[in-house]
């Protein structure tokens, strides 16, 4: 209501005289403001993308220098200062591809971490490859790395990474060992992107 | 509940200076990034399943290994004087550790393509009226079952030579050929 009042006199000014008033009008601003945007490499962002570490000590904090787990060496690729991402295509070993017909699964490729200052819901959204039984898997809790859902959004025994059961890390938590698995035929080869995200969990936050 | 651990690093200077901390909120983080994957022939995949010998108990069929037993050409062995037996019979246990030709050792083989060291075994879904069919080590002539698996295979190592265990106890004589699913597991040793 104010504001509307206030509008209606700025009107009548403008009826009084054009010559010594009309002086802000304006058709188009165009106003260069600087907004600084650092973008880091994976290793270094707000949410830390990096291969798993192959840490073992019990009850400790995350050791973000010890040595890779074999299946992050060998199938996480992750530049510094770029992006990380997972080539499930061959092995130094000679493997040119996954078997067919066959349930295969690749435990600790990759960590995040919330490098944030809040605490995230961190998920990667379902059915990133659109292939039945296709899913990601955190690790559990039990650090044997044998429960686990095939299917992404089959959360039974808690240790999915889907948007319905996603994992909730506090600003410098990071959650490991993400794995990849499919139940039945492999994807068909080639190349599919997933979409991890991480969403604060209390919107009312500041 | 997920494994979930704090970075030690950020801890430690957290309690030097609260500097490191605290800048970076965000509300949303939506970042896509790229899985290539690839699909290969029993012979060139993680896991590497070889036929061996050559009388024929073995194809590739599609990419995959499978198992013909009696095999196509079992009708040509013993050279020059073939037996072409019709099958198992019940109520029996059978090992076959070789091919009819009898050229080299073992139906198949196994090798690691991976990046860690697996316990290899088979697994049968379902047995109710059907033969059981177990793989063994031809050399050590041990069964490979879940709770008795192959020593640890390295990557690049073996290859591990196996044999079929075949048992027809209680499995009505027919004649068409049963068909059966066996899995060739290979785990991870240290179990992540």
């Amino acid at each position: 209501m104010q504001r509307r009042k206030f509008i209606a006199g700025l009107g009548s000014l403008a009826a009084a005289g054009a010559a010594g008033i009309g002086t802000g009008a304006f058709t188009t601003v165009e106003a260069d403001r600087t907004v600084n945007v650092g973008v880091a490499g994976d290793a270094n962002a707000f949410l830390k993308l990096v291969p798993a570490r192959d840490d073992d000590s019990s009850g400790a904090g995350y050791n973000q220098n010890a040595p890779l787990h074999e299946n992050a060496e060998e199938y996480v690729d992750a530049s510094p200062g770029g992006t990380l991402s997972i080539d499930l295509s061959q092995t130094d070993s000679g493997a040119t591809g996954a078997n067919k017909s066959a349930d295969t699964k690749f435990a600790n490729l990759f960590d995040i971490i919330n490098q944030g200052s809040q605490t995230v819901e961190v998920y990667v959204e379902d059915d990133p490859v659109d292939v039945d039984g296709f899913g990601m898997f955190a690790e559990g809790q039990e650090d044997d790395g044998s429960a686990y859902p095939v299917d992404a959004t089959n959360a039974d025994d808690g240790s999915g990474i889907s948007s319905g059961d996603p994992v909730t890390l506090d600003p410098g938590m990071a959650v490991e060992n993400i794995g990849i698995a499919w139940d039945g035929s492999p994807p068909t080869g080639g190349s599919y992107t997933i979409t991890i995200v991480a969403d604060r969990t209390d919107a009312s936050q500041p | 509940m997920k494994k979930r651990r704090l970075l030690t690093i950020l801890g430690t200077l957290a309690g030097g200076g609260s500097l490191a901390l605290g800048t970076g909120a965000f509300t949303t983080v939506s970042a896509d990034r790229t899985v290539s994957i690839a699909v290969a022939d029993d012979a060139y995949a993680f896991l590497r399943l070889n036929e061996r010998g050559s009388g024929e108990r073995s194809e590739i069929d599609g990419g995959t290994l499978k198992f013909n037993i009696p095999g196509d050409d079992e009708d040509q062995y013993p050279s020059g004087n073939p037996t072409d037996p019709d099958g198992l019979g019940t109520d029996s246990v059978y090992r076959f550790g070789e091919d009819a030709a009898h050229d080299q050792s073992g139906l198949f083989a196994v090798r690691n393509q991976g990046t860690q060291p697996v316990e290899v075994y088979s697994t049968q879904d379902s047995t109710a009226g059907v033969p059981t069919v177990t793989m063994f080590d031809v050399d050590s002539g041990d069964l490979l079952t879940e709770n008795s698996p192959s020593a640890p295979l390295g990557v690049g190592a073996g290859p591990l030579v196996c044999g079929l265990e075949i048992d027809t106890h209680g499995v009505p004589i027919q004649d068409e050929a049963y068909d059966i699913e066996l899995t060739i597991n290979a785990v991870a040793t240290d179990g992540d």
